[in-house]
């Protein structure tokens, strides 16, 4: 039921008054009309309410009472309005501004129809091709692009469809930061502009963006000259502020875009948009309560936007999380870490079920990378690092991204790492101990170059340290990705941020990542470690990525793409050129297995292993080769093959449990410790691994780490309580906590009375009482 | 209140598992059909596992088996009709269905060759049958749909789905086949596994499966039947002891000291813990001593239970 709400229902979308009338750019040419809306784009709000009022009383066109009731906040009236005009005569032109009035309700899909509905009776309308562009953009770019192309390119574009068409194709350059055609693109706008007489204000927040993401460090871009004329002419225009922080936030400088979404809402308090932003900025920046408040302010003004919705929902469900602070202190508020940040590195936001059992793990972990990290990058964090592990990956997603359906497993803002919990996902789906080690690269890679490194680094430097450092070592790359890189699908260094930031496949994403992995590896090997901070500095001083790579391994990027290539071939040629029979023999190999085809399995799994010994991933050779093994009673064979495969970073929990059995029963407890210790990376919520874990290492010797495993079964509610309780007893005796022991151990007995190793355990405690 | 309800129930177990000990039990295991490789393979190891489990509890005569072409309606329908006539009122009797099964809204049948077996006609083959200890266990798909067509005052009905509408394959049957034989299944620790701890483990690793598989869990498997937990299912090795003549008056004196703990842990929400526990400890010892003697006596170095 938790989203049962997100899709706000129609009916509730016109109930109470929303979203400002954007500038229209000439879509709306009633004279009396756009003298309001000049009043409007000039800042001047009261005397333009009085003008639209005006509007309201005296015109008796449909069309024109809807756009007044629009810009006077009234969208429901608005909706009606333009229903009624559209019934008694509709226009391209109707259509096309009633699919606006969609479209900044926050509902793209009425918006694109209506626009659609506008081409079909004009299919050059243009202002109708820059609104269906403008709803398409971020999520099918081809489709943009063609509605997009005829208004950009055309002879009779009217000139503010054309300016809209440019500001929009600016934007999208700007994202991908391609800071050159972005400001050619506004150049041309600004001449257009000009020309037609048209409101520049939206130009000057894209000009003040392009010179925020060109300016070194610590520039204030509210300094900038674009931002003091956009000011002149209308002082309360947020976007000014707001469409600059929308780059800062896109290059993960959260804290510079709170302050500049801060200095929007301020000058323009019911810019709910902005405001929406400025919540999420300050949830990225872990400032719980000031999000809730800039959320709920947003929400009074706009109750469309799914954004503030799901965030204020999932501000709401915190209360469920616990917040758990290393080194421990009291007296916090839940919820605010603020006063944290001085006197703790660490800090945990986990679900309150989640807890007691993930909590340990999670911070051994967290402390171990920083301290690794630390190390390597030099660099000594500044700020508490605060992790939230979400069980609902829908919640995750929101926190990310404001709403659901995102594909990632974590994210990192600043000192803040949001990410799935293993319970959110089928077991095989993610290891979430190289997960949190993945992200917690980020803190330090971000965090060191304040946040200037681009994405392909920052993402190569994690998928790097998750095959050297992490919990899982060794190359590991799924077996898809090969086909890209045999295919030549690599993007130039300096074009990689492309296959995060827009990828042209739904592959490409993760062939980039491990694209960006193999090119710090390649780094790693070529160039020694040392040259990650150097990149890192290259970056915090404001270079790109061609720049860097040229000041740091002084050669061009083209040498630098040559050399990487030729790394390729030589770390993957085995597997190139045998590959498609690799692949054939992969297929032949789960083929065989759902037959429980041993022989196949076997001679098909050892050949595509041949090629590719570190295929450790989903559907790896190692553990069908196993099962094969063990199908045929070939348990030594089995064992064997497991241990390469655990070696090589494989972490099947069914397989690795097998493994974990055979090694107890061999008395390797050591290494079983090690194979069962790996599974809780994995699956941390399985009780019987805890317990044998904990068996485990009793055996060793090692009762305190006994004690915490048996703890964690224990708070998993095993299904048999006397053992989970007699192993507790166990380990309280190894560690001389006697009473404690006895105590437990009566509590088995007084279940299980004739629970024989328990009763021993009573008789030996009494006899040392 | 619940504590008091849990510590009769106990106090029931130790009396009554000795009472169902005695009479006997009549164990009949019927593979249906799998279809396809993989299930049939499954089907059968469950019916291996309980096969065995059963041989734990009773004589090679009253523990029968079809599977393959013998599960015919018409078998099935001989051995029930066999028990109409020979077992008696505090006989008890044990069937598993282990296989698929179907339901078109109004009936359940259960996959075998030939005809199928319908829920119906089941019902009125045990109702013929004296046994008042009547469990009756169906592991597949849509067997929920039995809980109705069963139900009778008495009778333990098991069935790994809530209704006859949850009609994919199930997990429930392997799992319930694995706890027969898992010590963890052994809740109390007396060396037997009851109906309700068997149910117990296999419906929280059904659970644990299907959250593992962050999938919507296609089957909630349902119990009735008030003596689930003392009809015994499964005996752990190790865990049988005889009475003889050396060792009848340990156990004697083992009886009157589970009554005085079950006495005091009846009157423990009337204690502090400390006092409780304090009171506990020397009952707990003199039994774990004599416990310790008793296993002597019957040549066992650990049993009752084992290490887990």
């Amino acid at each position: 039921m938790r989203f049962a709400g997100i899709v706000i229902p129609m009916l509730l979308l016109f109930a109470l008054p929303a979203a400002a009338r954007g500038i229209h750019y000439g879509a709306v040419t009633d004279t009396a009309l756009v003298a309001c809306d000049q009043l409007t784009w000039r800042g001047q709000r009261d005397a333009a309410s009085r003008c639209y009022r005006g509007l309201l009383t005296s015109s008796s066109s449909l069309a024109i009472r809807a756009e007044v009731a629009w810009a006077l906040g009234d969208v429901k009236s608005a909706n009606e309005l333009f229903g009624a005009a559209v019934k008694q005569r509709s226009t391209p032109a109707l259509l096309t501004r009633w699919g606006e009035l969609y479209a900044e309700t926050h509902q793209n899909s009425e918006a694109l129809k209506l626009y659609q509905e506008a081409l079909q009776a004009d299919k050059n309308y243009a202002f109708a091709q820059v609104g269906a562009a403008s709803v398409l953009v971020y999520q099918f770019a081809t489709q943009a692009n063609a509605y997009l192309q005829p208004v950009m390119e055309g002879s009779a574009v009217p000139p503010g469809a054309r300016l809209r068409a440019l500001l929009l194709a600016a934007r999208v350059n700007l994202e991908d930061s391609d800071t050159s055609r972005a400001a050619e693109l506004l150049s041309q706008a600004t001449q257009v502009a000009t020309a037609a007489q048209l409101p520049q204000l939206e130009i000057y927040a894209l000009q003040a963006s392009v010179e925020l993401l060109l300016s070194p460090l610590g520039t204030d871009v509210t300094q900038s000259s674009w931002v003091k004329k956009a000011l002149a002419e209308n002082p309360a225009y947020g976007d000014i502020y707001a469409i600059p922080a929308h780059f800062y936030v896109i290059t993960r400088r959260t804290r510079e875009a709170v302050d500049l979404y801060k200095r929007a809402v301020q000058i323009q308090p019911d810019n709910w948009e902005a405001r929406v932003d400025y919540g999420s900025s300050l949830l990225r920046d872990n400032q719980i309560s000031a999000a809730r408040e800039q959320m709920e302010a947003a929400y009074k003004g706009d109750p469309y936007n799914v954004v503030t919705v799901n965030t204020l929902r999932l501000l709401d469900s915190l209360k469920d999380y616990d917040v758990l602070a290393y080194p421990e202190i009291t007296g916090h508020e839940t919820g605010s870490v603020q006063s944290l940040r001085d006197q703790t590195p660490i800090v945990l936001r986990l679900h309150k079920k989640e807890s007691a059992v993930l909590g340990p793990y999670a911070r051994k972990l967290t402390e171990e990378a920083i301290a690794v990290y630390t190390k390597q990058f030099n660099f000594k964090l500044k700020e508490p690092v605060v992790v939230e592990v979400y069980p609902n990956h829908e919640d995750f997603a929101v926190r990310t991204a404001g709403e659901p359906g995102l594909g990632l497993l974590g994210v990192t803002f600043g000192y803040v790492v949001a990410m799935d919990s293993p319970s959110s996902r089928a077991t095989d789906e993610f290891h979430w101990g190289t997960t949190l080690w993945h992200e917690l690269a980020h803190v330090f890679t971000l965090e060191s170059t304040d946040h200037r490194v681009p994405r392909w680094f920052s993402e190569g430097i994690s998928v790097y340290e998750e095959w050297s450092s992490g919990p899982v070592k060794g190359i590991s790359i799924p077996a898809e990705v090969y086909a890209a890189f045999k295919a030549g699908k690599a993007l130039p260094v300096a074009e990689l941020d492309r296959g995060f930031i827009r990828p042209e496949t739904p592959g490409q994403v993760m062939v980039s990542y491990m694209q960006a992995g193999l090119i710090c590896e390649f780094i790693d090997r070529e160039f020694g470690t040392a040259r990650f901070n150097d990149m890192l500095a290259a970056f915090k001083s404001g270079m790109d990525t061609s720049k860097a790579v040229q000041s740091v391994f002084k050669i061009s990027p083209k040498e630098f793409d040559t050399r990487f290539n030729a790394f390729m071939q030589r770390e993957f040629s085995n597997l190139f050129d045998h590959f498609d029979a690799w692949e054939n023999d992969r297929s032949t190999m789960q083929a065989a297995f759902s037959h429980a085809d041993w022989a196949t399995v076997m001679q098909s799994a050892q050949a595509a292993l041949s090629v590719l010994p570190n295929d450790v991933e989903g559907g790896s050779p190692y553990v069908a080769l196993a099962r094969a093994y063990n199908g045929t009673d070939r348990a030594a064979q089995a064992q064997t093959t497991l241990e390469t495969y655990f070696k090589r970073g494989g972490h099947d929990p069914e397989a690795l449990r097998w493994l974990a059995t055979r090694l107890r029963s061999q008395q390797k407890f050591s290494e079983a410790a090690l194979v069962l210790d790996a599974i809780n990376y994995v699956t941390p919520f399985n009780y019987e691994v805890h317990g044998e874990l904990g068996d485990t290492l009793l055996t060793l010797k090692r009762p305190a780490e006994a004690l915490s495993e048996f703890q964690a079964a224990l708070k998993l509610d095993p299904p048999d309580r006397a053992t989970a309780y007699y192993r507790l007893a166990r380990a309280l005796q190894a560690l001389q906590r006697n009473a404690e022991a006895r105590k437990n151990v009566l509590m088995v007995l007084e279940v299980a009375p004739n629970f024989r190793p328990a009763q021993q355990l009573l008789l030996e405690l009494a006899r040392t009482k | 209140m619940k504590k008091l309800q849990g510590n009769l129930a106990v106090l029931l177990v130790l009396l009554l598992a000795g009472v169902s000990a005695r009479a006997e039990l009549n164990v009949l295991v019927i593979e249906g059909l799998g279809g396809e490789v993989v299930y049939q393979k499954q089907f059968d190891k469950e019916v291996a596992a309980i096969r065995a489990a059963s041989a734990g509890l009773t004589s090679a005569d009253h523990l029968q088996v079809l599977n393959g072409e013998a599960a015919t309606r018409a078998n099935i329908m001989a051995v029930l009709r066999q028990w109409a006539i020979s077992l008696n009122k505090e006989d008890r009797l044990a069937i598993y269905l282990i296989g698929h099964g179907t339901y078109d809204g109004y009936e359940y049948k259960f996959n075998i060759p030939g005809a199928d077996l319908s829920g119906a006609e089941l019902a009125r083959m045990l109702d013929a049958i004296k046994s008042e200890s009547q469990l009756i266990v169906a592991t597949g798909s849509s067997s929920g749909a039995l809980q109705e067509a069963l139900k009778k005052e008495a009778r333990i009905i098991v069935t790994a789905t809530r209704n006859g509408n949850e009609r994919n394959i199930t997990q429930f049957g392997h799992l319930f086949a694995e706890a027969l034989a898992a010590p963890a299944a052994d809740t109390d620790k007396n060396g037997r596994i009851s109906v309700q701890e068997a149910f117990d483990l296999a419906s929280r690793k059904v659970k644990d499966y299907y959250e593992a598989e962050s999938r919507l869990a296609t089957e909630h498997a349902q119990l009735t039947g008030a003596r689930a937990g003392v009809f015994a299912i499964a005996q752990l090795a190790g865990a049988e002891v005889h009475v003889t003549a050396a060792n009848s008056g340990l156990i004697a004196q083992r009886e009157q000291l589970d009554s005085q703990i079950e006495e005091l842990r009846l009157r423990k929400d009337s204690l502090a813990e400390e006092e409780y526990f304090r009171q506990l400890e020397p009952l707990m010892l003199q039994l774990a001593e004599l416990d310790a003697r008793i296993d002597a006596e019957s040549g066992k170095a650990v049993q009752g239970g084992g290490s887990p």
